[in-house]
């Protein structure tokens, strides 16, 4: 990690905190990587690796902290798959806070279902090295049990963020591209570990009067997952968002996702809704965030 | 309790299966009768010829070039009723086209007059066309025959020599399902009245039975069935068999698969077999060259009879059920030591043996199996060798509205001696039923689904098994259990067939490579195919090893 010339008394602060939290933390398998999206990432159809917008995309390309310029979190609460009995719960915790050797990012997410309880913690770090290139790293600590059994694992992801710049006069475009899930273990003692493969993103992100729009290419070890969004903002504050995320392996799984921003103040207000068109019975997620900026 | 080891004895028993084969080469024991079928010597059963004035567009269906069906193929021509009028002259283009059901090799086609032209001969046909067209490629016509101008009332293709493929004068034979019959001249002040269109083939005959009846000397117990027949994608061979005094109507008497057992009643003092072969193209048959049948003088019992009670039941739950089962044992037969409770699967209560229970784990033990509907008791200590009443509670599920059941009694020393148990069907009390009937709502189309384990490891020998009960399911269909994870793709589809019954699906945790899945949370959705989306019971699992 690239220090500056500043005192050493806050990389140590920083340090010490993030110990601590390493310390106790443990892998988080598969499962929160779809899931533990925020109710903006989720809105946008989770193409998020090139979203400077939200604290949330860091945990899909760490490159992007280095554009968000001011420190941000955002909390979300989701409820998955409402079409099953006991619907599986999601709560994760996003912050990016800008340092002067380059931004950190934080997170946290914890999944939850039928006796499976997964956890996951997020150290990131980026930097901008000139006005158009910017780079990001990130480990996460990632743990799952059920019953008497737990596994854990860390795994890091590295990302670029490229400014292109105004294309047109009207239209701001940036490149991403991110590798997922280095150094992971996928298996332990010759059993899976649940620790997603390795993948690779590469996202762009066109931002026009009051309109974003997103699309993400994701290419897995068995197969590929094409995300969309749209957002335009229908007032001041007010941003309405549309997304789809295409999953593509033995089978097809295509889900809609909408929603609705909105900020007053220094805090912003989340929500989504996500169906997929081909597990219909399974019913809808739902996710509500909540964000502060500073 | 006290153990029953006192009233059940060994017997030792031989082999005594036997075989009675018919070889059509060797002549036939027993009365054989054909229908439609032949014997060929050195080749067996086949098919037999199709005379040559057999009309087989008779019966099927015609229609008009509107697609509607017209009284072309009934094989009468009377006025209005039976007969085709054209009500305007100018008719020209107007066509009609039959259905013959399957490919055949027509050789002749002749269309005869309605009843109105025989009373108005100026009612004839002027021109006309005939074509064909094979059952693969029904828009592809080919020319039968052909008569530009027509002076005839009846139009027969053999007579006037408008064939269109000659061999030496004679009409070679063309293949085709469809024959249609174009009018291709006008007349501008006639009608045309058609009666009946004819057409004739070569080849087989599409479907043929063999009727065999077998007295034995004894009352025999009937084991396996075989044959060697010849068949091929285009042929068929099926086979049937009860005892001569069944009264059972051939409908209701199950096909025997090859090398299976005999389902009648026994035991029996003769059998009819009934052989069908069929073939869905003119010029291939089957051939049947040999019969097979086991049987063994040595019965299992000299009488099983017995009845179920009670014959009425609450629909769409367990009810505890009594099998009476009533044997007559001699010293010439084997014994029983086997029960097979057909119809049900039950989960046994208790089993007496004249009113003297068993204990269950050490006098006996059972095994109920919900896909077959069947459940199977074996005796531990001997086998019953002496005229005895069984006593057989326990509880079953039922969901339709009637269950038939029935049960066959069996010997293990039988079933090492011969490879295979002979079951001896039992036969129905004559005050009681087999029958029973459930009545009440069947309730929801799927319970609510229980997991064997939760979590769930792969690597513990054991599938993860999805309990549920359909109900309210007349017909089969595929009951499928899919499995997804979290990114909705879906890891593996394991389904059984059949109607209300209870299900047991297991998922051995892996995917459809067989790989073993990834620890973590699965979603699964259990629906009955054809009952629409919105009927599936839905949940989470749990992989973690």
């Amino acid at each position: 990690m690239a220090v500056g010339g500043h005192a050493l008394s806050p990389t140590r602060r920083w340090g010490y905190f993030l110990s601590v939290i390493f310390l106790y933390a443990w892998p988080v398998a598969g499962a929160f990587e779809v899931q533990g999206a925020g109710a903006f990432s989720a809105s946008m159809g989770h193409a998020l690796s090139t979203s400077v917008q939200s604290a949330e995309s860091v945990w899909y390309n760490p490159a992007t902290a280095a554009r968000i310029g001011t420190a941000r979190v955002t909390a979300t609460q989701a409820l998955l798959w409402t079409g099953v009995g006991q619907s599986p719960t999601v709560h994760s915790l996003a912050g990016s806070w800008p340092q002067t050797w380059g931004p950190i990012a934080l997170g946290y997410t914890g999944f939850r279902a039928d006796g499976w309880n997964e956890r996951g913690f997020l150290l990131g770090w980026s930097r901008g090295l000139s006005d158009r290139w910017a780079v990001g790293g990130l480990v996460k600590a990632n743990n799952w049990e059920a019953g008497r059994l737990s596994r854990g694992h860390w795994v890091s992801n590295i990302g670029i963020l490229y400014e292109a710049g105004w294309v047109t006069r009207k239209t701001y475009l940036r490149i991403s591209g991110v590798a997922n899930n280095l150094g992971l273990s996928r298996k332990e003692d010759g059993r899976l570990t649940g620790q997603r493969p390795r993948s690779f993103t590469a996202g762009v992100q066109v931002v026009a009067k009051q309109q974003l729009f997103a699309l993400d290419c994701v290419r897995e070890e068995r197969g590929w997952e094409m995300r969309g969004g749209y957002q335009s903002e229908l007032r001041a504050g007010l941003k309405l968002r549309i997304g789809t995320t295409v999953h593509i392996e033995d089978t097809l799984n295509r889900t809609g996702h909408i929603g609705l921003g909105y900020e007053w103040k220094n805090i912003g207000f989340d929500y989504a809704f996500s169906h997929s068109y081909d597990l219909v019975g399974f019913g809808a997620d739902h996710r509500f965030g909540v964000g502060y900026l500073w | 309790m006290v153990s029953m080891a006192s009233l059940l004895s060994t017997f030792s028993a031989g082999a005594q299966i036997e075989t009675a084969s018919w070889s059509w080469d060797e002549g036939v024991g027993g009365s054989l009768e054909l229908r439609a079928v032949r014997a060929l010597e050195g080749v067996g059963l086949t098919l037999a010829p199709m005379p040559g004035d057999k009309n087989v567009a008779l019966g099927e269906v015609a229609k008009n070039d509107f697609g509607q069906r017209v009284p072309l193929t009934d094989g009468d021509i009377a006025l209005v009723a039976s007969e085709w009028i054209s009500n305007t002259p100018n008719v020209f283009g107007r066509y009609f086209t039959v259905d013959l059901g399957r490919n055949r090799a027509i050789t002749r086609v002749l269309v005869r007059p309605g009843q109105t032209a025989l009373n108005q001969p100026e009612y004839y046909v002027r021109g006309y066309r005939i074509e064909s067209a094979l059952e693969r490629d029904p828009d592809i016509w080919r020319m039968l025959a052909e008569k530009r101008t027509n002076y005839n009332l009846l139009i027969d293709t053999a007579a006037d020599s408008t064939w269109s493929v000659l061999n030496d004068g004679r009409p070679v034979a063309r293949m085709g399902r469809f024959v249609r019959f174009t009018i291709t001249r006008q007349d501008r002040s006639n009608w045309v009245a058609l009666g009946d269109i004819e057409v004739y083939a070569e080849g087989y005959e599409a479907s043929g039975t063999a009727v065999l009846n077998w007295a034995s000397q004894d009352k025999i117990n009937v084991g396996q069935v075989r044959w060697v027949a010849d068949t091929d994608e285009s042929t068929g061979f099926s086979l049937t068999a009860k005892g001569s005094s069944d009264e059972r109507d051939w409908a209701e008497v199950h096909t025997i698969e090859n090398g299976g057992l005999f389902d009648g009643l026994e035991p029996v003092t003769g059998i009819d077999v009934v052989a069908e072969l069929r073939t869905s193209e003119p010029y291939a048959t089957p051939r049947w060259s040999r019969l097979e049948i086991d049987f063994d003088r040595r019965l299992v019992a000299s009488r099983a009879v017995g009845s179920i009670q009670p014959n009425l039941v609450p629909r769409g739950g367990s009810s505890r059920i009594n099998y009476s089962i009533d044997l007559e044992v001699s010293s010439d037969d084997y014994g029983v030591d086997l029960f097979v409770l057909d119809g049900l699967s039950v989960q046994l209560e208790s089993l007496s043996i004249d009113g003297r229970a068993l204990l269950m784990g050490t006098d006996y033990d059972f095994s109920a199996n919900d896909e077959r509907a069947q459940t199977v008791i074996r005796l531990m200590q001997g086998s019953i060798v002496s005229d005895s009443s069984i006593e057989v509670v326990g509880n079953a599920l039922f969901l339709n509205e009637t269950t038939d059941v029935g049960f066959r009694i069996g010997n293990s020393d039988q079933e090492r001696s011969a490879g295979y148990v002979n079951w001896q069907n039992g036969q129905q009390n004559e005050t009681g039923s087999w029958r029973i009937r459930a009545q009440g709502n069947p309730g929801d189309l799927l319970s609510s689904i229980d997991l064997s384990k939760r979590p769930y490891s792969p690597y513990e020998g054991e599938d993860l098994a999805f309990s549920f009960v359909v109900s309210n399911l007349n017909n089969p269909t595929d009951v499928v259990l899919s499995l997804y994870d979290l990114n909705g793709n879906r890891v593996r589809q394991v389904s059984q067939y059949g109607s209300a019954r209870r299900y047991t699906l297991r998922w051995d945790g892996r995917d459809e490579t067989h790989r073993v899945v990834d620890p973590g949370l699965y979603l699964y959705e259990v629906e009955v195919r054809g009952s629409g989306g919105e009927n599936g019971r839905r949940g989470t699992c749990v992989v973690a090893y």
